[in-house]
C-alpha cells in the first residue's frame, strides 16, 4: 500500500473517530496535540490547546491554586501531550489532525476543479512563519492576566475565540451556531466578528493554497518546540539526491529546506506527511527514522507504482 | 421517573379557568415578598488540597439570620449526576448561629445536585431549594462523605424542578419546569400563588389545561450579566405560596449570560459568506496573472 | 577583418566542397557503420540492442526522423526545454548534439579554430544532412536553451544558410532563487506560444498531463537501466546507446524498443567484476558514435558507475511529481524540474554537481572528468571537482580531448595508470 493511500485511510479514521466519537462512548481525553475541536459536539476528545489556556487544566488556573498540589494535574496533562508529541511527534498534523484533512479536502477539490494553487514567496513565508509564534504568545499570555490581573473573564480561551476550526469543524455536525456573531457585550462582539471574518477568510487560504492554516498553526510550534526530544524524525542523505525537486514540489507546506544539500531536512513547519520521501525517486534518500532506526525510506519502484496508480487513476 | 416527579394525569390537569387567571394574575402582579420567605443563595467555592470542593450555600429569612426567627432548620441534599439525577434526599449537617446559618457541601468528582432546607418560622411551613452542578478536582468520591452512608430522609419537597439535561448550566432564556404538590393534597383553587424577583412575564402557566400547579419559569436576560463574563451569574428566585398562612416555598436558580440568545447566525453566516466571497474574489484578481489555461 | 578570419571565412572551389562533402558523408557513414560493427563485436552484444542500434547506426536528418516518426520535428540544443511540453503538441523533439568526429571537418573552414567540438560536429552534421534532403525546412524551430557562448551563438555559426527558427530559452542562471524559477516559468510560458505556432494547434492541460505520464513511464524504464548499471551489469557503451536512442527516436517508440532489452539485461546480463575499478564520470556530455573515451576507459579495467553527463544519465531530469495538477501547475513543476534540477556547469550555483562525488551510495573509486577541448564550463568546472575531490580522498583524473582518435593512445596511458592509483587507493 501506497503511503499516501496509508495517510489518507488513518486521517479519515482519525477524522471520525475525533469528531464523532464522543456519539460511541470515545474519548481520547483532553490533551490531544491535533485540532479535535471541543466545540463539536459529540467530539472523541479535546485538542490540548483549550486546555492549555483553560482555568481548569492551564494558564488560567488562579495562582494559588497552581502553587497548590492541584496545578500538579495540569502538569501531569501537559506530560501526557509532551508524551503524546513525543510519541509521533509532527504525525500528529500530517495524519491526525481533523482540521489538516479539511484542508486536504480543500485542495483535493480545487484540483478536481483545475484552479491553480496561489503562490506565496519564500520571503513572504518567512514572514508568515513568526506569526504562529505570536499566536503562540498571545494564547499563553492572556489567560493569566484573567486569572491574575482582572482581565475581563471574556477574554478565556483567546486562541479558540478565533480558531478558525471553532466555526468550522462544527458544520460536520451541522452545527452553525459558531457562525453566529454574539451580542451579549462588546468582548463577545468582537470576538465573533474576529472569529468569522478569519474563518472565512482562512476558509479561502485554505482552498487557493495547500495547508494554509498550517502556516499559521500555533500547535505546530508546540510541537516544533519539543522537536530535539522526538525520536520520529525525517532524515536525508544529501549524497544521494538527484535534485530533481519533486520532494519541495510535493510537499504541502512547500519546504525548501528538504530539496536542500542537508542531512536534517526537517523544518519547522513539516507535517510529517512523507509526501516528500514517497515522491522522491532515489532509493533510500529520504528516510523516516524511529530512535536512529529506519521505519521507512524513499524507493524508485514503490514511485514507479504510484505514478502508475494516479495514471490509472485519472479520467 | 414518573414516582419521583409525579406528572398530573391528564383528568386532574383539567382546572376551571378563572384558577388560571388568579395564578397568573397574581404572578402579574409580581407579588413578591421576600418578608415572607426562605431563601438559599450560593456562597463561596474553595478548592481543597486534595482537589476536594467546598462549597457554602446560606440560608436567609426576612433577609436577616433565620436562626434567630425559625426553629427545626434542617438540610438535605440529592446529589446524582446530570445525567442520573439524584434519587433520595439525606439530610446534611447545618450550621446555625446567631448571625449565620447555611450549610457546607465538600465533593469529589462532578456532581448534580438539589439542595433543600425546610424550617418553621412564626408557625409557617417554609421549604428553599437550590440546584448546582459542582465539579472538583479530583476523581472521588463522588458524594460528600458526610452523607455517603446516611439513610435517606423521609422528607418530599413541595416544589420541584422537572430534570433536564441543560440544567448542568442554568441560563437566562432557559425554561424551567416546575411542579408544585405539597403533602399529596391538592391545595385549594385560587390559593396557589406564584411569583419570582424576576420580571412578571419570566413565569406562565403549563399549558391551556391550567394546571397551576405546573408552570415554567424563564428568567429573562439581563444586560448586566451580559456584561460579565461567562462564568459570572445571577440569581433568580421563584416563590409558591399557598394561602395567607399556607406553606412557602422558594427555588433558587443561579443562572449564567445566555450562551446562544444573543447570537445573530444570519449575520454571521452572511458576514463570512460575505468575506469568504471578497477573500476569493482578491485572490483571482492578485493571482489571475500567474494563471494561465 | 584580419588574415586568420580571411582565411577561416574562406570558401573551398566548388568541385572541391563537394568532393570534401561526399568524402565526408562517406567517412560519416563508416564512423557510424564502425561504431555499430564494434558495438555488435562487444562480448555484451545479443540481438536484441539491434532494436536501439537500427535506430541511431545511421545519422539521419531531421526530415528522416520526421518521416519515421510522423511528427514535425523540434530541434533544440542542449535539454533544458521540457520535451513534454513538444510531445504534447504533437511535435518530435530532437536534440541537436552530434558525436561524429567526420561530420565536424565539413564546418572546420568557417568555424573558429579552438572550438568545442561537440558544436563543430553538430554544425558540420547540420550542413552535411541539409545539403541531403534539406532538413533545414523541415525543423521550424529551434529551441536553443542560452546555456554556453557556443550554444547561444549557434545561429550566428550556423550561417546565413541556415532557415531554421531560432528561438532562444532564456535560462536564468540562478538556480536557487525564487526569481530565477519564476523567469524560468515565464520562459516557459513563451516558449509553448512558440511551439503552438509550430505545431498550429492549442496545448492543453490534458495533453499535458498525458505526456508527463508518458515520460514518467519512459524515466521508470530509464531508471531500469541505471539500476543495471550500478549494478555493474551494464557497460557504459551499451548505457551510451540507450541515450541515443532516446534522443532520436519518439517516446513511445524508445520504450517498445527497450522493453525487451531491459527483459533479456534483467534475465542474463552478467555482472562485470573481477579486476574492474568503479569509476564516476563528470563533464563534457559524450554522444554516439563516438565511443572513444569509453572503449578506453573499458580497456584500461575500468568500469563506469555513473555518470552525471548531459548526453547519459542527466539526459532528462526523469519522472515529475505533480502537486498541482491544473495548467500552470504543470508548467511550474516542468519548470522546476528542467531547471532546479539540472546541473550544467553554466549555472552559477552548482554546488549541488559536487555532491555525486560524495556519493556514499556510489562509492566509485575515482572520478574520471571528461572534457573536450573548448568546453570552458567543464573546464572550469574541473577546477572545482578536483578540489572536492581531494577532499572526499577519491582519486581524480582529468582528460582533455577532442573528438579525434589521435591520442587515443596517451589517453588509454594516463588511464591504465589512474587505474593502477586507484586499485592502490583501494588497498
Amino acid at each position: 500500500m501506497m503511503i499516501s493511500s496509508c495517510r489518507r485511510a488513518v486521517q479519515h479514521l482519525a477524522f471520525i473517530l475525533f469528531t464523532y466519537g464522543g456519539r460511541f462512548g470515545l474519548h481520547f481525553g483532553n490533551a490531544l496535540p491535533c485540532f479535535s475541536c471541543p466545540y463539536v459536539t459529540g467530539c472523541g476528545g479535546h485538542c490540548y490547546l483549550m486546555a492549555l489556556q483553560s482555568n481548569w487544566w492551564g494558564l488560567q488556573m488562579p495562582l494559588a491554586t497552581m502553587m497548590s498540589g492541584l496545578g500538579l494535574q495540569a502538569l501531569l496533562l501537559f506530560a501526557l501531550f509532551a508524551l503524546l508529541v513525543a510519541l509521533l511527534g509532527k504525525s500528529w498534523c500530517g495524519w491526525l489532525c481533523p482540521f489538516g484533512l479539511l484542508q486536504d479536502w480543500l485542495t483535493m477539490l480545487r484540483q478536481r476543479l483545475g484552479v491553480p494553487e496561489a503562490q506565496i514567496s519564500q520571503a513572504m513565508r518567512d514572514r508568515l512563519r513568526s506569526i504562529k509564534y505570536l499566536l503562540l504568545v498571545y494564547m499563553l499570555a492572556l489567560p493569566p492576566l484573567i486569572a491574575s490581573a482582572g482581565l475581563h473573564s471574556d477574554f478565556s480561551l483567546p486562541f479558540c475565540q478565533i480558531c478558525p476550526a471553532k466555526p468550522l469543524m462544527p458544520l460536520f455536525t451541522f452545527e452553525t451556531a459558531h457562525l453566529a456573531i454574539n451580542s451579549a457585550n462588546a468582548i463577545t462582539q468582537t470576538f465573533s466578528i474576529l472569529s468569522v471574518a478569519i474563518a472565512a477568510l482562512m476558509l479561502v487560504g485554505m482552498f487557493f493554497k495547500e495547508r494554509f492554516f498550517c502556516l499559521f498553526c500555533p500547535m505546530l510550534a508546540i510541537i516544533h518546540i519539543f522537536q530535539k526530544i522526538i525520536p520520529l524524525r525525517l532524515k536525508k542523505n544529501p549524497a544521494l539526491c538527484l535534485a530533481c525537486g519533486n520532494c519541495a514540489r510535493a510537499c504541502p507546506m512547500t519546504i525548501r529546506r528538504v530539496h536542500e544539500d542537508r542531512a536534517d531536512v526537517q523544518d519547522e513547519d513539516c507535517l510529517l506527511c512523507l509526501n516528500c520521501l514517497e515522491s522522491c525517486p532515489s532509493d533510500t534518500t529520504l528516510r523516516l527514522d524511529l530512535f536512529g532506526k529506519t521505519l521507512v525510506s524513499s524507493k524508485r519502484r514503490r514511485l514507479i507504482v504510484l505514478w502508475q496508480k494516479t495514471r490509472s487513476a485519472r479520467p | 421517573m414518573p414516582e419521583k416527579y409525579p406528572w398530573p394525569s391528564k383528568n386532574r390537569l383539567v382546572r376551571p379557568a378563572w384558577v388560571v387567571a388568579v395564578a397568573l394574575l397574581l404572578a402579574a402582579t409580581n407579588a413578591w415578598s421576600f418578608e415572607e420567605s426562605l431563601v438559599i443563595h450560593a456562597g463561596n467555592h474553595a478548592t481543597l488540597s486534595d482537589g476536594a470542593l467546598a462549597a457554602r450555600y446560606h440560608l436567609t429569612f426576612h433577609g436577616e439570620n433565620p436562626a434567630r426567627a425559625c426553629r427545626d432548620i434542617a438540610f438535605f441534599w440529592r446529589p446524582g449526576s446530570i445525567f442520573k439525577p439524584g434519587a433520595a434526599w439525606f439530610a446534611l449537617p447545618g450550621h446555625c448561629d446567631a448571625k449565620n446559618c447555611g450549610v457546607d457541601i465538600r465533593i469529589g468528582g462532578i456532581v448534580f445536585f438539589s439542595l433543600l432546607a425546610q424550617a418553621q418560622c412564626g408557625g409557617v411551613q417554609y421549604q428553599a431549594q437550590t440546584i448546582d452542578n459542582l465539579h472538583a478536582r479530583n476523581v472521588g468520591p463522588l458524594a460528600d462523605a458526610t452523607a455517603a452512608n446516611q439513610k435517606p430522609a423521609a422528607i418530599r419537597a413541595a416544589l420541584e424542578l422537572v430534570p433536564a439535561m441543560e440544567h448542568y448550566y442554568p441560563q437566562t432564556g432557559m425554561t424551567f419546569l416546575f411542579h408544585y404538590q405539597n403533602k399529596n393534597e391538592n391545595p385549594a383553587a385560587g390559593q396557589v400563588e406564584i411569583s419570582s424577583d424576576d420580571q412578571p412575564t419570566a413565569l406562565s402557566a403549563l399549558d391551556e389545561h391550567g394546571d397551576f400547579r405546573s408552570f415554567r419559569f424563564t428568567p429573562s436576560h439581563d444586560q448586566a450579566l451580559n456584561r460579565q463574563g461567562s462564568e459570572a451569574t445571577a440569581e433568580r428566585v421563584v416563590q409558591v405560596r399557598e394561602g395567607a398562612n399556607g406553606p412557602v416555598s422558594t427555588f433558587t436558580l443561579n443562572v449564567h449570560r445566555s450562551r446562544r440568545a444573543f447570537f445573530h447566525r444570519q449575520g454571521g453566516m452572511a458576514l463570512f459568506a460575505g468575506l469568504a466571497a471578497l477573500g476569493a474574489a482578491l485572490v483571482v484578481y492578485y493571482k489571475k496573472q500567474t494563471w494561465r489555461r | 577583418m584580419n588574415s586568420s578570419a580571411t582565411e577561416r571565412t574562406a570558401t573551398p572551389p566548388p568541385d572541391r566542397k563537394q568532393r570534401l562533402r561526399a568524402k565526408i558523408t562517406r567517412e560519416t557513414a563508416a564512423e557510424y557503420a564502425e561504431a555499430a560493427r564494434s558495438l555488435r563485436a562487444h562480448p555484451d552484444y545479443n540481438a536484441v540492442w539491434d532494436n536501439f542500434l537500427a535506430i541511431i547506426e545511421q545519422p539521419q536528418s531531421a526530415r528522416q526522423i520526421e518521416r519515421r516518426t510522423a511528427r514535425p520535428v523540434v530541434e533544440h540544443l542542449c535539454n533544458q526545454a521540457p520535451l513534454e511540453i513538444a510531445h504534447a503538441l504533437g511535435l518530435q523533439p530532437l536534440r541537436l548534439a552530434s558525436g561524429c568526429c567526420a561530420a565536424s571537418r565539413l564546418a572546420d573552414a568557417s568555424l573558429p579554430a579552438l572550438m568545442c567540438p561537440l558544436m563543430r560536429s553538430t554544425l558540420g552534421m547540420r550542413a552535411l544532412l541539409a545539403a541531403d534532403d534539406e532538413s533545414n525546412a523541415a525543423a521550424t524551430l529551434r529551441i536553443i536553451p542560452t546555456t554556453c557562448d557556443w550554444t547561444v551563438k549557434f545561429p550566428e555559426l550556423a550561417g546565413e544558410s541556415d532557415k531554421t527558427r531560432a528561438h532562444f530559452l532564456e535560462l536564468p542562471h540562478l538556480r536557487h532563487s525564487e526569481r530565477g524559477q519564476a523567469r524560468f516559468q515565464e520562459e516557459l510560458f513563451i516558449l509553448i506560444e512558440e511551439l503552438e505556432k509550430t505545431a498550429a494547434r492549442r496545448l492543453t492541460r490534458a495533453a499535458l498531463r498525458a505526456s508527463i505520464d508518458l515520460y514518467r513511464q519512459a524515466w521508470a524504464v530509464f531508471a531500469e537501466f541505471i539500476a543495471l548499471r550500478r549494478d555493474g551489469r551494464l557497460a557504459a557503451v551499451w548505457f551510451m546507446v540507450v541515450c541515443a536512442a532516446f534522443m532520436a527516436d519518439t517516446v513511445e517508440h524508445w520504450l517498445a524498443a527497450a522493453a525487451p532489452i531491459l527483459a533479456h539485461l534483467q534475465k542474463e546480463s552478467r555482472r562485470v567484476v573481477g579486476n574492474a575499478v568503479f569509476v564516476f564520470l563528470s563533464g563534457s556530455p559524450l554522444l554516439f558514435p563516438n565511443l572513444k573515451i569509453l572503449r578506453l576507459i573499458e580497456e584500461a579495467g575500468l568500469y563506469v558507475l555513473a555518470d552525471d553527463l548531459c548526453a547519459s544519465e542527466r539526459l532528462w531530469p526523469g519522472g515529475l511529481t505533480i502537486s498541482d495538477p491544473s495548467f500552470s501547475g504543470l508548467i511550474r513543476a516542468l519548470a522546476g524540474r528542467y531547471h532546479r534540477a539540472c546541473q550544467c556547469p553554466t549555472f552559477a550555483d552548482n554546488q549541488r554537481r559536487f555532491n555525486t562525488i560524495r556519493a556514499s551510495g556510489l562509492r566509485p573509486r575515482g572520478i574520471i572528468h571528461h572534457v573536450l577541448k573548448g568546453c570552458h564550463p567543464f573546464d572550469i568546472e574541473s577546477l572545482t571537482m578536483e578540489r572536492e575531490a581531494a577532499k572526499a580522498g577519491i582519486p581524480f583524473i582529468r582528460i582533455e580531448t577532442e573528438y579525434s582518435p589521435e591520442d587515443a593512445r596517451t589517453l588509454l596511458t594516463r588511464l591504465e595508470a589512474f587505474a593502477h592509483i586507484d586499485q592502490g587507493a583501494m588497498k
